[in-house]
């Protein structure tokens, strides 16, 4: 039932009615109230905190979405991207499931990970596949119940819409964090990925990391921060 | 009045299943289940099929009938009626596999399970009436398990297991023929069996096959001579005068026949493996193809794990081509729930990896290791290598995770897939290390890597560490123009004198470097007093390393783990943070 037919049908019977079909609507996956974006119990539905205030503040879901890919362009690699990911991997791991790298750009050092607080006993690395295997893997690995958190680097920048939109939708049927990382080159292209940041490193004015919403679930984008690592 | 109390005991049922074509039907019983799922004729149903032995014909299908020939023909003879005929030789090993795949299914209705002999199967169904409701419940449910195996066989049911399978030979009927009024009206059916019949009986069941028989042949040839066609005839015979004439041991079978003496039967026990196996006399050549006869046999299996309450570590296709080559595929499992459609989506993905060259003749699935289902999976998780409580996942996502990894195992290939340890070592590039997942489900018995996951770790006192290790370290260039350039460290650096800051400003690596923090040091054997000269030393086998680390960064804020080696006086570039 598309969202149109549901409020006609709406205006059509009594107000008791009303009110019982106004809450069946809203309670649809693909329907936000902007009222209600910002709330502690929106926020602890649809997110997880990223552990930067600053980025939480800018996000309306209050941190990374879940059951939804995230999508971080970044003009260059290792800028900071996964540190900036990294503590609400390891908040969304302690509730349980398996952490998964796919084509990870180097081998993952170990005690860094650990000092990061991933139980690396958790974490799964799938590299070096063929294109077909590494896009079967990443969707495959995104649908599941089991899976806390996947971050996946495309070799091939340039990954279709089709593609994009498989991960989305597979994205929807697990319960994990899901993150695909790719250059900034790419950001002018659609993509159906929920949540696109891009990421700039500007060493000169002693900001570490530049942050800026491309496009994100409940609201509006355009949201600029920018945060230190210490 | 003294009452006596005497337990009466009950009555045994045993259902005798005879499968008459099986030395012909293994041949062929996929290209029966093949046409059912394509609903289409199939050649090999029409064409004239034989199975011999010792140059004879043994056993013929219908068109082969149609065409003239007749069991003990000679194959010469076959060829000259039947120019098209395909023969194959008897093959008992294969007929005792299928056997065994029947007692698996037949195991599911009754724990009291025989091997007869090589074409039979005797169940007691007394106790699995009144668990199925009735006797015609529990047959109904048998036929549908054993039809999916697509084998012919004769049913009777009676009350000593001799005259279960005399009754099955001799009245030829099918399982929803029999009832249970039949068993009442045994007695005067057994009475009409012909003499002959015995022949194909055994004395006992642990006898040799051939030795039994030729036995029981010759006494019948001796009734036969007496003038006596039927059994009801002998048994109006004194047992004195049968036990004189034809011995002791014969009127032990009549008695055991007769339900007059205990039969002791072998039951049948659970084999320890599982093994089944189908024979296609026109090959296959496509994975789809494959996939036909896989379900089946999948089918088989988890009726056999579950009536175990076990389940598979490992399960092995074995594909024979006409030309005797060999494929074999592994498919290793850690999900607890092992079903048809989980194992047929393994199958599936691992046989797309595969090329076909040959066509298939034989397709063999084989498992052996089960592991209880409520057992901790302590040799093929590999989350249980770690001291660390892993999850809090419900059920059902930790199922879907276990199939999951299975997935991933059956479809991308052993060097795409790996999990990351840490080593109690002091060199980075050894503390870290990836290793195949596939390697370590295999390797049970292997003892486990140490695995460290707490955050307090002593080994860990390098507190900057990056997130990524390059898998070759990378040497740095230092610029031309670098007066230093040639004149690194000496061997004989004192720990704190450290490459100059001029030096260290011109270090090039995708960019000019800067160094961000103080220096950190690995160092091996600086316990010797003479650890600078120690290197020298021939029969030291331990490669002396001496390193200093720092974070640097070059222009577009990129950090790098970066460290000097004492002894090759080089800069390297280690990981990236």
């Amino acid at each position: 039932m598309s969202f149109l037919s549901s409020v006609q049908n709406l205006s059509q019977t009594n107000s008791v009615d009303l009110r019982i079909d106004l809450e069946s609507v809203l309670k649809r996956s693909d329907i936000w109230q902007g009222s209600q974006h910002n709330t502690k119990q929106t926020a602890q539905q649809h997110a997880i905190s990223t552990g930067y205030s600053k980025l939480d503040d800018i996000l309306h879901y209050s941190g990374w979405p879940l059951n939804a890919l995230t999508e971080i362009l970044t003009t260059q690699q290792h800028i900071g991207e996964i540190a900036l990911v990294l503590p609400s991997i390891a908040e969304k791991m302690k509730s349980g499931g398996v952490l998964y790298l796919i084509e990870p750009p180097f081998n993952p050092y170990a005690p860094a990970w650990i000092n990061a607080g991933i139980d690396i006993t958790q974490m799964f690395i799938i590299k070096s596949c063929q294109e077909q295997d590494w896009l079967w893997a990443s969707e495959q690995v995104m649908g599941n119940k089991g899976v806390a958190c996947c971050l996946f680097w495309p070799p091939k920048d340039h990954l279709s819409n089709k593609r994009l939109k498989r991960l989305q939708l597979a994205s929807k049927q697990g319960s994990s964090l899901n993150f695909i990382f790719r250059q900034s080159s790419v950001a002018n292209q659609s993509s159906p990925a929920s949540l696109r940041l891009i990421l700039t490193s500007n060493v000169s004015l002693e900001i570490e990391m530049e942050i800026e919403v491309l496009k994100q679930p409940g609201g509006w984008n355009g949201q600029r921060t920018s945060i230190h690592f210490s | 009045m003294k009452q006596v109390l005497t337990k009466k005991r009950s009555k045994k049922l045993w259902l005798s299943l005879y499968f008459y074509q099986l030395p012909l039907e293994i041949f062929t019983l996929e290209t029966f289940t093949l046409d059912k799922h394509l609903n289409k004729d199939v050649d090999e149903l029409k064409s004239p099929f034989v199975v011999i032995e010792k140059s004879k014909l043994l056993y013929c299908n219908q068109t082969a009938q149609a065409c003239g020939l007749t069991n003990n023909m000679k194959v010469a003879t076959a060829y000259a009626l039947c120019a098209d005929l395909k023969i194959k030789e008897r093959n008992p090993s294969l007929e005792s596999v299928c056997l065994l795949e029947l007692a698996n299914i037949a195991y599911e209705f009754s724990s009291q399970v025989c091997l007869y002999n090589n074409k039979t199967i005797l169940l007691e169904v007394s106790g699995s009436c009144r668990l199925f409701s009735d006797l015609t419940n529990l047959l109904k449910q048998l036929n549908n398990k054993i039809s999916l195996i697509a084998v012919s066989f004769y049913v009777a049911i009676a009350e000593t297991p001799k005259q279960a399978f005399l009754l099955s030979i001799y009245d030829q009927e099918s399982l929803t023929q029999v009832t249970q009024k039949a068993v009442q009206e045994n007695n005067h059916r057994l009475d009409k069996i012909p003499i002959d019949f015995i022949a194909q009986d055994s004395f006992t069941q642990t006898q040799t096959q051939t030795h039994k028989q030729d036995n029981l042949k010759k006494i019948t040839l001796k009734i036969k001579r007496m003038g006596i066609k039927i059994l009801g005839d002998l048994f109006k015979l004194p047992d004195a005068t049968l036990g004189r004439r034809f011995g002791s041991q014969f009127l032990t079978y009549l008695y055991r026949l007769k339900g007059q003496a205990e039969d002791p039967l072998t039951l049948y026990s659970i084999a320890d493996y599982f093994s089944v196996q189908r024979c296609f006399l026109s090959g296959l050549d496509t994975i789809e193809q494959i996939l036909f006869p896989a379900k089946p046999m999948l089918e088989s299996l988890v009726c056999f794990l579950s009536s175990r309450r076990k389940m598979a570590s490992k399960i092995t296709w074995r594909f024979e081509c006409f030309n005797g080559e060999q494929l074999s595929i592994d498919i290793l499992l850690s999900s607890q729930v092992q079903s048809t459609q989980q194992l047929m989506g393994l199958t599936r993905l691992k046989l797309q990896q595969i090329h076909i060259k040959e066509k298939i003749e034989m397709v063999f699935l084989q498992a052996s290791n089960f592991l209880c289902k409520n057992e901790k999976q302590n040799t093929l998780e590999l989350t249980s290598l770690s001291k660390v409580e892993p999850n809090h996942l419900n059920d059902n996502a930790k199922e879907a995770l276990d199939y999951l990894k299975d997935k991933i195992d059956a479809r991308l290939k052993k060097e795409n897939y790996f999990k990351l340890f840490i080593h109690d070592e002091y060199l980075p590039e050894k503390r870290s290390t990836l290793q195949f997942i596939q390697e370590h489900k295999t390797n049970l018995t292997s003892p486990c890597t140490q695995t460290y996951s707490h955050k307090e770790n002593n080994h860990d006192k390098i507190k900057q560490q990056p997130l990524w290790l390059l898998s070759k370290m990378e040497k740095i260039n230092l610029y031309s123009n670098n007066r230093h350039s040639n004149n690194s460290p000496s061997n004989k650096l004192p720990s704190n004198n450290l490459p100059s800051n001029n030096l260290i400003q011109q270090l090039n690596y995708k960019g000019l470097l800067t160094i961000e923090s103080t220096a950190e040091k690995i160092e091996n054997h600086w316990w010797y007093e003479d650890h600078y000269t120690h290197q020298s030393h021939k029969s030291n086998r331990v490669k002396n390393t001496c390193r200093d680390y720092f974070i640097a960064k070059n222009k577009q804020g990129i950090c790098y783990w970066i460290f000097f080696d004492q002894y090759q006086e080089q800069w390297f570039v280690h990981g990236i943070f």
